[in-house]
């Protein structure tokens, strides 16, 4: 392969890493021509254009949950160990190498060494929680059992309740209440189904909306389910935004949030079609089962 | 357009570092103050800096691992995996090269591409119960974005429609050129060259943009 070639090469599998990432094959591949093009190797600047590409219609619509949230903590907190145990190593060694040692230095060391670890908050919250209930406990048994007479006419303790997550029905409501800017608009049956009913909500403000349906036939799961299609100005007619699929497991009237996977403006459709589980990119709208006209 | 933009968001902060003394002398000599971002602390041990890379960047990753991966589960498994890389990487952060942000989603990136390419692709495979179960939105949340991403998004509209809708189905939603050529009904090459002259064209605008920069800042 000529000189020219084989950087050209290399340039489309660095882009194609960047994009779709690469097979064995082609990583082999790669990794041979980085011995060639060493300063290539280190460029980066495939993998920035990609990302500041994704970060361009990235939608940031969900809140990190607060239980991943708590491991991703704990996580940290085995990293910042490890980094402080390494970099104190580290420091030991290079005083040591230097042979210039300190008594002061010897003593600050001993003393980092027999110090007991500092420990972020949230590690010692699993011990006053765990305090706080044995407490508790105790409180409750004596309470209970030792003073069963007071008990009988003190009034109950005040439950404090977690704040309650709200249902798809109450976060639509919401959503109807506080977006200035919401469209409504009902479901038709292409399939002439008169069961059918329900509508669309979506507020472009807010990028969120929901749909609500009754007479919607459960479907199969192992074999179908239901998508969503937007059609908005931003789009081409051919390739709408894919507004999330959804499956429908009972009778009766149900809610389902909309979770646009592009940024919606104004919205002129909404459309329903039965897709192979797990969604498609484009679907064939063969089986169109509710629209929505706006 | 779908590369709309919102504001960019600078996560540099002001803060005070003690400089450690190679001499052996742990006395503290004079502080000094000097503007850092989160990974540069990150990397010179601010432990206060780990939360805060959380809460900045917890929403981005988490959005592009549910956009990217078929389910919650894996979704969780792969931001746990990335704030790890982000963290371990830190010191390779290069501000003349690109916007923190950026290169959080670049590192973010890697993670879920390989994690893609492990598993059979099913976008969006939430049961109905997931997405009943799917945390609030919180709306006064401010979208972090780059100044990269303000070019890219220029250089996008200008893009072919063909390269627009390939680059926003392989990089924005994680399909594959093989899923891409299926959908599209294109043949792979195709797609692999519409991806490839779209991002080379981003990739070039912002080589230009930091060779400017360079450029000012030694003027």
């Amino acid at each position: 392969m000529s000189e020219n070639l084989s950087k050209e090469k290399m340039l489309e599998l660095l882009a194609d890493q960047a994009v779709f990432g690469l097979s064995e094959k082609e990583l082999q591949e790669l990794r041979n021509l980085e011995k060639e093009y060493p300063k290539l190797k280190e460029d980066k600047s495939f993998e920035v254009a990609a990302a500041a590409i994704n970060l361009s219609s990235v939608k940031i619509d969900k809140a990190i949950p607060q239980s991943l949230q708590a491991k991703i903590l704990a996580d940290a907190d085995d990293f910042v160990g490890s980094k402080e145990i390494a970099e104190e190593e580290e420091q030991q060694n290079a005083v040591s190498t230097a042979g210039v040692v300190s008594q002061a230095v010897e003593s600050n060391i001993r003393q980092v060494q027999f110090e007991e670890p500092k420990r972020p908050f949230w590690q010692w919250l699993t011990p006053i929680f765990a305090g706080i209930g044995c407490v508790a406990l105790l409180l409750n048994i004596w309470l209970t059992y030792g003073n069963q007479n007071e008990v009988a006419e003190k009034p109950e303790k005040p439950v404090v309740e977690e704040p309650k997550e709200l249902s798809p029905t109450e976060k639509r409501e919401q959503l109807i209440a506080s977006a200035k800017d919401v469209v409504k608009t009902s479901w038709t049956s292409p399939l002439k189904d008169e069961n059918l009913k329900g509508e669309v909500v979506w507020s472009d403000e807010k990028q969120e909306g929901y749909m609500t349906f009754k007479g919607l036939a459960q479907n199969d799961i192992d074999k179908e389910t239901y998508q969503l299609w937007i059609f908005d100005e931003t789009q081409d007619e051919k390739t709408p935004i894919d507004g999330g699929v959804f499956d429908i497991k009972k009778n009766g009237e149900i809610v389902v949030p909309i979770d646009a996977k592009l940024k919606v403006k104004n919205p002129a459709a909404f459309a329903v079609t039965v897709e192979k589980p797990g969604g498609v990119v484009v679907s064939d709208r063969e089986k169109v089962v509710a629209l929505a006209k706006v | 357009m779908f590369f709309e933009q919102s504001n960019f968001h600078q996560t540099t902060s002001w803060f005070k570092i003690k400089p450690y003394s190679v001499t052996g002398n742990l006395e503290l000599k004079e502080e000094e103050y000097v503007a850092q971002t989160i990974l540069q602390r990150i990397a010179a041990g601010d432990k206060s800096a780990v939360q805060e890379c959380l809460d900045t960047y917890g929403g981005l990753i988490w959005s592009l691992a549910r956009r990217m991966l078929p389910n919650v589960n894996e979704a969780e498994d792969a931001v746990q995996e990335i704030f790890i890389d982000v963290w371990k990487t830190a010191e390779r952060f290069d501000e003349s090269k690109s916007s923190e942000t950026t290169y959080v989603a670049m590192i973010a990136r890697r993670r879920l591409i390989d994690r893609l390419r492990k598993t059979t692709r099913q976008p969006n495979v939430d049961s109905f119960e997931d997405i009943l179960v799917e945390p609030s939105k919180n709306e006064d949340k401010q979208i972090q974005t780059s100044i990269e991403a303000k070019q890219a998004a220029k250089v996008l509209q200008d893009l072919r429609p063909e390269q627009q809708k390939v680059l926003q189905l392989s990089i924005v939603q994680g399909y594959s050129h093989q899923e891409i050529s299926d959908a599209l009904e294109m043949p792979l090459g195709t797609v692999k060259t519409h991806a490839r002259r779209g991002l080379m064209q981003v990739r070039e605008i912002l080589e230009e943009r930091n060779l400017n920069r360079g450029r000012e800042v030694s003027a």
